[in-house]
């Protein structure tokens, strides 16, 4: 059942991203679904889950300045997602009726073969073992369950004696996010499936969410377009399996490394931020800056500023530049063509 | 000259962990020069990614980028190689689709099909190792190897009636009993031989520690200091693998120093008179090699002082507190 959970958790993904979408694009708009710049249920899910990213670093950030009982944290958090899926579903019964929301849900034919390759990934899950190397997430998760603080309690040593933690320090809250999960999940006995399981899984998908927007943009949202986006999503799970051969290779991470808040940065919030940027810069889509403004709340969410922030704000550099090049590579021929 | 051959050298080494397998630095590459073929097209999205993968290429090997990141950010080094995860995908979507449009016979699409799969495995499998693959037993116990060692302190626990207990052992074992269970401490953390993982947390350690940590590289041999310095600062168990060799012998060919126990001393009891379901003790000059019974439950005496062995499985040794 503890499986359960990245539905769970894409499911309320959904009913908060729907409200943040009315808050973005104005109550009630609907968007034209057949436009490749539109906004679709997987960019819905993948917005949603850094609003949650986003409502828990809040969460935590209170917990860890205010020494309060990490439960307490975790039963406000879960009872604020209720009611923000309470009214996101309310304020969607208004201006759909329920029966339409199941075509948010369909999945087009010609991305099953994407979704066995899916499904082989998760599989790989159970059959290999996470690389913990240099890596202290597990005893972070664990000293937390069991400490029931936030940064009081040296991860390393099960000490408090000598440990320090810097602002910086505690903006990273990844780990906190897991042991909430792991503590929804029925408490320290979940931690393991939790972070070596469930995590990846959700991080499989948001990268094939971060990546379908690329993909969108590439095909098209015509018929031909969507057969050609499930060859695309397909290559993307072939190369992801491909790669976790190989720990030096980029695919490795993912897999093996799943549970790593740099996963989150690399795999799915930078390939978004350039998207964002090119819609933003490239497209004249003013209206995702606020999505951009998100994702890079999220950077500081998920790593330390030197493996986040610092690779993402090279990243969104480059895009800019990239989308104004482009832009202005377009206009002149234009002007040539008029 | 010398200057210039050195700066290639760096960007040639930059430019091979930003790829981290020549597979994908030539997939990235030729991905790249797929871009500019297809940019030619008019396609905007397309000029986009081809821009973006020029423009990261170019700042990658750039001697400025190269500057900056030894001297603030050397962990960026490492993550070089995920940037190039974002151009590469839709580089390689976009080699795809444009192929796809390209191919207007079953032989070329064939080929394409060929040519694609190779790039992805040679993407995927020019550094394999078998490490990757380790079928996991039980994904409770952090590292198969060390189960052992676990099980033993979790049955001197039990029958102790102890859940928190502060232990020095090996590198290796220290991170996984962290891995294990939080209610074991452990004297000093990863840090200590790994050093800082996460800049934004540190642990400050005392003398004690770094001297506990040095001792525990040869602890056979170094018994008696480990023992002393442990003891005096609450230290409830050693545990050590036998696996490390011994290697300090002094010169009359003896093994190590261990502290005579109190017990001992006092004459209150003879080791021959040790029977299963009891401690053996370490006393004088050498280790009682002939008295190795395997102890059925675990005593632990309200004294303090003295570690007292406890032998256990075949690979792990314990000296718990007296």
């Amino acid at each position: 059942m503890i499986y359960l959970l990245t539905v769970f958790l894409l499911f309320a993904a959904y009913w908060v991203g729907s409200l943040v979408k009315e808050a973005v694009f104005g109550y009630g708009k609907q968007l034209n679904n057949s436009d490749s710049d539109s906004f679709g249920t997987g960019e819905m899910c993948l917005t949603g889950m850094f609003a949650l990213f986003i409502l828990w670093e809040a969460d935590a950030l209170m917990i860890s300045y205010m020494g309060g009982s990490f439960e307490t944290g975790v039963r406000v958090y879960i009872m604020i997602l209720f009611a923000l899926c309470a009214i996101s579903a309310a304020m969607r019964i208004r201006t759909n009726k329920p029966k339409e929301w199941y075509s948010d849900f369909v999945i087009p034919s010609s991305y099953i073969p994407a979704v066995i390759i899916i499904i082989i990934q998760a599989v790989s899950f159970f059959l290999f073992y996470p690389d913990l190397s240099d890596d202290r997430t597990t005893e972070s998760v664990l000293t937390i369950l069991y400490s029931q603080r936030l940064h009081f309690i040296d991860p390393d040593t099960g000490m408090t004696d000598g440990y320090v933690v810097s602002f910086f320090g505690r903006l990273p809250e990844t780990d906190s996010f897991y042991a909430m999960l792991a503590m929804v999940a029925g408490g320290r006995d979940f931690v393991y499936v939790t972070l070596y399981r469930v995590v990846p899984l959700l991080m499989l998908i948001l990268e094939y969410l971060a990546y379908g927007r690329w993909i969108d943009i590439i095909c098209g949202k015509d018929k031909e377009g969507r057969k050609l986006a499930g060859v695309l999503y397909s290559m993307l799970g072939i190369l992801n399996i491909c790669g976790s051969f190989s720990p030096d290779g980029v695919f490795y991470s993912l897999i093996h490394r799943g549970f790593r808040g740099e996963n989150l940065v690399f795999s799915v919030l930078v390939p978004y931020i350039a998207y964002l940027c090119y819609m933003i810069f490239g497209n004249k889509k003013k209206n995702r800056i606020i999505y951009l403004v998100m994702a890079v709340a999220v950077l500081f969410f998920a790593a330390d500023v030197q493996r986040s922030a610092v690779p993402a704000m090279a990243v969104i550099i480059i895009s800019v530049v990239a989308s104004l090049i482009s832009r202005g590579e377009s206009g002149t021929e234009k002007r040539r063509a008029g | 000259m010398e200057f210039l051959a050195g700066l290639l050298y760096e960007m040639r080494e930059t430019l091979g962990k930003a790829g981290s397998t020549a597979g994908l630095t030539g997939l990235f590459l030729s991905g790249l020069l797929a871009l500019w073929y297809a940019r030619a097209r008019g396609r905007r999205e397309t000029s986009f990614l081809f821009w973006y993968a020029s423009i990261l290429l170019l700042l990658i090997i750039s001697p400025p980028y190269l500057f900056f990141v030894k001297n603030w950010a050397p962990g960026l080094l490492q993550s070089n190689m995920y940037l190039w995860l974002l151009p590469m995908m839709p580089v390689l979507l976009g080699v795809v689709y444009e192929g796809y449009k390209g191919s207007v016979t079953t032989r070329n699409a064939f080929a394409l099909g060929i040519a694609f799969t190779a790039l992805m495995l040679l993407a995927g499998t020019t550094s394999y190792n078998a490490e990757s693959f380790k079928p996991v037993e039980d994904i409770s116990y952090p590292d198969q190897e060390l189960s052992e060692g676990l099980a033993v302190i979790d049955e001197f626990r039990s029958a102790n009636s102890k859940e928190s207990l502060l232990i020095v052992t090996s590198d290796k074992m220290m991170e996984a009993i962290r891995r294990y269970d939080p209610a074991i401490c452990t004297a000093y953390g990863e840090e200590m031989w790994n050093g800082n993982i996460d800049p934004g947390q540190r642990t400050y350690y005392s003398d004690w520690q770094y001297e506990l940590h040095d001792a525990m590289i040869r602890p056979r041999a170094k018994l008696r200091e480990l023992t002393e310095i442990a003891g005096a600062h609450g230290v409830d168990l050693i545990v050590i693998d036998r696996d490390i060799p011994d290697a300090e012998i002094n010169s009359d060919g003896k093994a190590v120093l261990i502290e005579e126990t109190s017990a001992y001393r006092s004459g209150e009891f003879d080791p021959g008179d040790l029977t299963a379901g009891s401690a053996e003790c370490i006393f004088g000059e050498g280790i009682i090699t002939g008295r190795k019974h395997r102890t059925e439950k675990f005593i632990y005496p309200d004294r303090s002082g003295d570690y007292v062995l406890y032998e256990t499985g075949e690979r792990y040794v314990l000296y718990a507190k007296f």
